[in-house]
């Protein structure tokens, strides 16, 4: 063979393996027990916010490019730490998902500073369809899941070393604390956004109300409760005071079903969505500069928040229009057009609103949860819990009944009713109806293979679409106990009733009786992300969900059973399950899409000044030249505050982390990058001021802002 | 009305208001200054179903559109170069063995858009340097008014455009449109889509008069001229260069005008009353300006 072949097969099997990434395991140390029974607790968070320019994940190809930010994006960490030394870490990213690169790679930063390795990490995403893609395991979402496409390296050096830090502080701050689990039914805020599949359980509407799953409009009250899982389950954290000895309320850990999806598809910006306000909210009841409240999302997999149909503006169609188009000009009418730009801003406005409304009403329900608790915190005997934890590596296809390739169904192209594609409903001819719908088309007449009735999207050549790898093949499933509360740890979205059904067998595995079962939660988008888990009977509706559901109709119980497992080798005879095997992630090639921190000019040859102040209805607009974005990483620190009547008049009333603000990246401009800061006034009489504070060098800037209340 | 034309006057309305959803067009709250070339390279030139040329031609354009509130004022010029030496026998505006720039055009047009339809007005010039085929009489340059309205929210997107001679051929044509997306790329890029199109066209005194046969005429009859079905795609990829174009379409032509039925310069040849035939484009285009939209 010659060299020119031996080089050349080299280059061409480097660059494979370039593609295909070997995790970490880092299995947690046993630590030595120690005599003191003391629960010890910490709590941490760090900024993730990346710098605008990074595509928006959750919303697939429809989700845009971030152009700013309004509520800043947080990784949150409760330490928890035993009598015998058990450790657990509970994080939650203000993110669209949580991949198991993200997991294996934090915990193997976390193992040697903290003793958590990948068994000890529940690191799960809050949802947000308005947070940061480009970091995945599996080559296919990293390209499909934003309409900006790529796996940047960088991202995901970012997120691990920001959400190793939150860890990290939480660790060390870590004290004697009391905690105790209290839960709420919270109903009102949540609907079952495919409750035809959901009557496809008929246990689920028993006793039958009549046609009530083809027209849920008609379905009693009490039906459409028990569609979603309303229950709130809330960890209060109290933390002893070094210098008094006093235990002092500190934070929470929630979990509760709800997507992140208050935002609509054509949000530009990085936000926090619902769970940014409620997580704000319960910090700023319990200590405005040092509270976390951790809010991990529950079987939210077919559960919607009860957004207003004004928050929703259809996606964009496929539409002709000759206007401009010259006698001679090349035809270019055709195009995929956006509603007009009037009516994307009433949604994104009303969306806005209901964000703050439900956001804020959902708060006031933990709020009451948390102060609720104050008696049994201060109990010694109910507040000093014990952790344990069990945990596994599936390799999943082919198994136990599993299919042995991942596959999505044509209403997958769809999009669920949150997040509609431009494919839904299309029609050839505008007159034939497509399989691209949720439910009919989209479900085979009869099971062909292990997909059973999914109608599979570019079948036959779904898999030559997706790659080898495009898709996860792995999952890793956890329980873990925190006194009386045993957290089902998965990594996908659950439906209500499959989630239901895994805490049954949770509680089986433990032989709980019926009321210890009750208090069994699931934290889904943990530790990795599978897509949609559903029943079979959902399944076999093939909604958006079922058609996601990867593995076919038997992916819920095979996990269902394996969690489990898991649960029984959590019995005090038995010896916890800790598996974590070798992962092989596929992220495809690596591109730069986060903003470099080269981006731009440097800080020596930016005049970073304030432009202007103006109104735009009742909203006060700063513009100011700065820093490129990259340079200027908003995870990096506060940028602007704003204070009323005078600068030295106490803390300031907002900061760029703010509901009624929002910073935009504006582009680029002569002497720097301008960008912009929009905030609505709470008191439009008063008189504002802008501090731009001091970064890179630069010394502060502030001015008076223009008083918006004649035009409100 | 009759029954059988009721129905199809059913059909019509219900194929109009075949919408996959209820959207609005969307430039119409933006701002936009905008310009660009483009050049494109075609394997025949049709005009009108008229083959004018039967052969490669390069057709390079540059135009500039103004984007405000709703209305729109744009212009633009267009030339047509014959590339190859024409044949005895095809058609072209030039003489057997010569080549070059047969035509080039001139237009300014006014647009506006309200409720779902969008109207154009506007006037085109002709600039002609090669004869009239068969002749040896030179080509007369002339100009046309023309009016246009398509209803742009629809699905199926029906076009219907008046052409007024106000110069040379004193006469009318009218010409009308519908077509329907057969398939769209979903993802960003490339652009690629397939379209299916009915279009047709009727001389409304652009046709020979008896009265004066030395009067220049685009058509020898009154009435419709020809049809024409295409399927064709569209492919579109952007590069930082501009973006390169792609426009492949198989038409079936039906034919009424004898103008309308020859691909070659001697009306002699046979003429076809249907006809199966490709038409090739490639082209690159560059655009640029600014625009604008707040979502407040």
């Amino acid at each position: 063979m010659s060299k020119a072949w031996v080089l050349t097969g080299v280059l061409v099997v480097g660059c494979t393996e370039w593609h295909q990434e070997l995790l970490p395991s880092p299995v947690s140390p046993v630590l030595p027990a120690q005599s003191d029974t003391t629960l010890y607790a910490g709590l941490g968070k760090a900024d993730i916010t990346p710098p605008p320019g990074v595509g928006l994940a959750g919303n697939g190809p429809e989700a845009r490019r971030s152009r700013g930010y309004r509520l800043r994006l947080y990784a949150r960490a409760l330490v928890l730490q035993d009598g015998r030394r058990e450790r657990l870490a509970l994080v939650v990213a203000d993110l669209p998902f949580i991949s198991p690169n993200i997991h294996r790679l934090v915990a193997a930063r976390t193992l040697h500073r903290t003793g958590i390795g990948a068994d000890r990490l529940i690191l799960s995403a809050t949802h947000t369809h308005s947070g940061p893609g480009h970091f995945l395991a599996e080559q296919r979402y990293n390209v499909n899941s934003s309409s900006v496409e790529g796996y940047d390296p960088a991202m995901v050096d970012f997120l691990v070393s920001r959400i190793s830090e939150a860890i990290h502080q939480a660790f060390r701050n870590r004290r004697p604390a009391r905690a105790v689990w209290g839960m709420a039914l919270v109903s009102g805020h949540t609907r079952n956004r495919s409750f035809e599949a959901y009557c496809r359980d008929p246990r689920s509407i028993a006793p039958a109300p009549g046609n009530a799953c083809s027209k849920p409009n008609k379905a009693s009250a009490d039906i459409l409760r028990g569609a979603v899982d309303s229950t709130w389950a809330l960890l209060r954290v109290d933390l002893e005071d070094p210098s008094t000895g006093k235990f002092i309320p500190a934070g929470a850990y929630s979990v509760f079903a709800i997507h992140g999806t208050g935002n609509n598809i054509y949000n530009e910006l990085l936000d926090g969505d619902i769970h940014g306000v409620i997580e704000r909210s319960l910090e700023q009841a319990i200590d405005a500069k040092n509270a976390v409240h951790i809010v991990a999302n529950g079987t939210e997999g077919d559960v919607s928040p009860d957004w207003p149909r004004a928050s929703r503006c259809g996606p964009p169609s496929f539409l002709a229009q000759s206007f401009l188009q010259g006698p001679r000009a090349p035809d270019q009418s055709w195009r995929w057009r956006d509603p007009p730009a009037g009516a994307v801003g009433g949604c994104l406005r009303a969306a806005r609103e209901y964000v703050n409304r439900a956001g804020d009403s959902l708060a006031q329900r933990a709020v009451a949860l948390f102060w609720s608790l104050d008696s049994l915190v201060k109990d010694p005997r109910r507040s000093n819990l014990r952790i344990a934890r069990a945990f596994e590596t599936l390799r999943l296809p082919g198994r136990e009944g599993l299919c042995p390739a991942p596959a999505t169904g044509t209403a997958t192209l769809a999009g669920a009713e949150d997040g509609e594609t431009r494919l839904r409903g299309w029609k050839l001819f505008g007159v034939v109806e497509s399989d691209m719908v949720e439910g009919g088309r989209a479900a085979l007449g009869k099971s062909k293979g292990c997909q059973g009735r999914k109608r599979i999207a570019f079948d036959p050549v779904q898999q030559l679409i997706l790659g080898e790898h495009g898709l996860p093949e792995t999952a890793q499933l956890a329980v873990v106990r925190i006194g009386s509360m045993l957290l089902g740890v998965v990594p996908g979205e659950v439906t209500t009733t499959a989630g239901r059904r895994m805490k049954l067998a949770i509680a089986e595995g433990l032989r709980l009786n019926g009321a210890a079962a009750d208090s069994v939660m699931i934290v889904g988008l943990a530790n990795g992300f599978l897509q949609y888990i559903t029943t079979p009977e959902e399944y076999a509706a093939q909604h958006y969900e079922g058609a996601s559901t990867l593995y076919g109709p038997e992916t819920a119980p095979v996990i269902a059973r394996h969690l489990g497992t898991l649960a029984s080798s959590l019995r005090p005879d038995s010896i916890p399950i800790v598996d974590v095997a070798p992962i092989l992630a596929y992220p495809g090639p690596g591109t730069q899409v986060l903003p470099p921190p080269t981006a731009g000019p440097p800080p020596e040859l930016i005049v970073r000044k304030i432009l202007s102040t103006s109104c735009r209805r009742d909203t006060i607009v700063a513009r100011w030249l700065d820093l490129h974005p990259g340079r200027l990483v908003p995870a990096n620190g506060r940028l602007l505050a704003i204070h009323r009547d005078s600068l030295s008049a106490g803390d300031p009333v907002a900061w760029d982390d703010h509901r009624n603000m929002e910073v935009w990246a504006i582009g680029p401009a002569k002497q720097g990058y301008q960008w912009e800061m929009r905030w609505t006034a709470p008191d439009p009489s008063a008189s504002y001021y802008l501090e731009l504070l001091p970064h890179s060098g630069f010394p502060q800037l502030m001015t008076r802002l223009v008083n918006c209340r004649s035009r409100s | 009305m009759s029954v059988s034309a009721g129905r199809a006057a059913l059909v019509i309305v219900i194929f109009i208001s075949a919408s996959p959803r209820e959207t609005l067009a969307q430039d119409l709250d933006r701002f936009r200054v905008g310009y660009g070339v483009d050049l494109d390279f075609a394997n025949r030139y049709v005009w009108r179903g008229i083959t004018r040329t039967n052969g490669p031609v390069l057709q390079p354009q540059a135009h500039a559109e103004l984007l405000f509130g709703g209305c729109g004022l744009s212009a633009g010029v267009w030339g047509n170069d014959e590339l190859g030496n024409s044949g005895v026998a095809e058609a072209s505006d030039f003489a057997p063995g010569v080549h070059g720039v047969g035509e080039v055009d001139y237009w300014l047009q006014y647009s506006r858009s309200s409720y779902g339809i969008d109207w154009a007005l506007g006037g085109l010039r002709y600039d002609f340097n090669g004869r009239v085929p068969g002749t040896t009489l030179p080509r007369k340059s002339t100009t046309e008014l023309y009016g246009r309205i398509q209803l742009s929210r629809r699905y199926l997107s029906p076009t219907i455009s008046l052409w007024q001679d106000v110069d040379q051929v004193k006469g009318a044509f009218l010409d009308g449109s519908l077509t329907v997306p057969v398939f769209a790329n979903p993802l960003r890029l490339p652009f690629i889509a397939i379209y299916l199109s009915l279009s047709g066209g009727a001389s409304l005194g652009q046709e020979r008069k008896q009265s004066d046969t030395t009067a220049a005429y685009n058509f020898l009859r009154r009435g419709f001229t020809s049809a024409d079905l295409a399927l064709g795609t569209r492919v579109v990829i952007p590069t930082p260069a501009g973006a390169l174009r792609a426009r492949l379409d198989a038409h079936q032509q039906f034919s009424r005008d004898p103008l309308t039925r020859h691909v070659r310069r001697e009306l002699s040849d046979r003429p076809h009353k249907g006809r199966l035939w490709v038409s090739l484009q490639l082209g690159w285009g560059f655009a640029g300006g600014a625009s604008g939209t707040t979502y407040e």
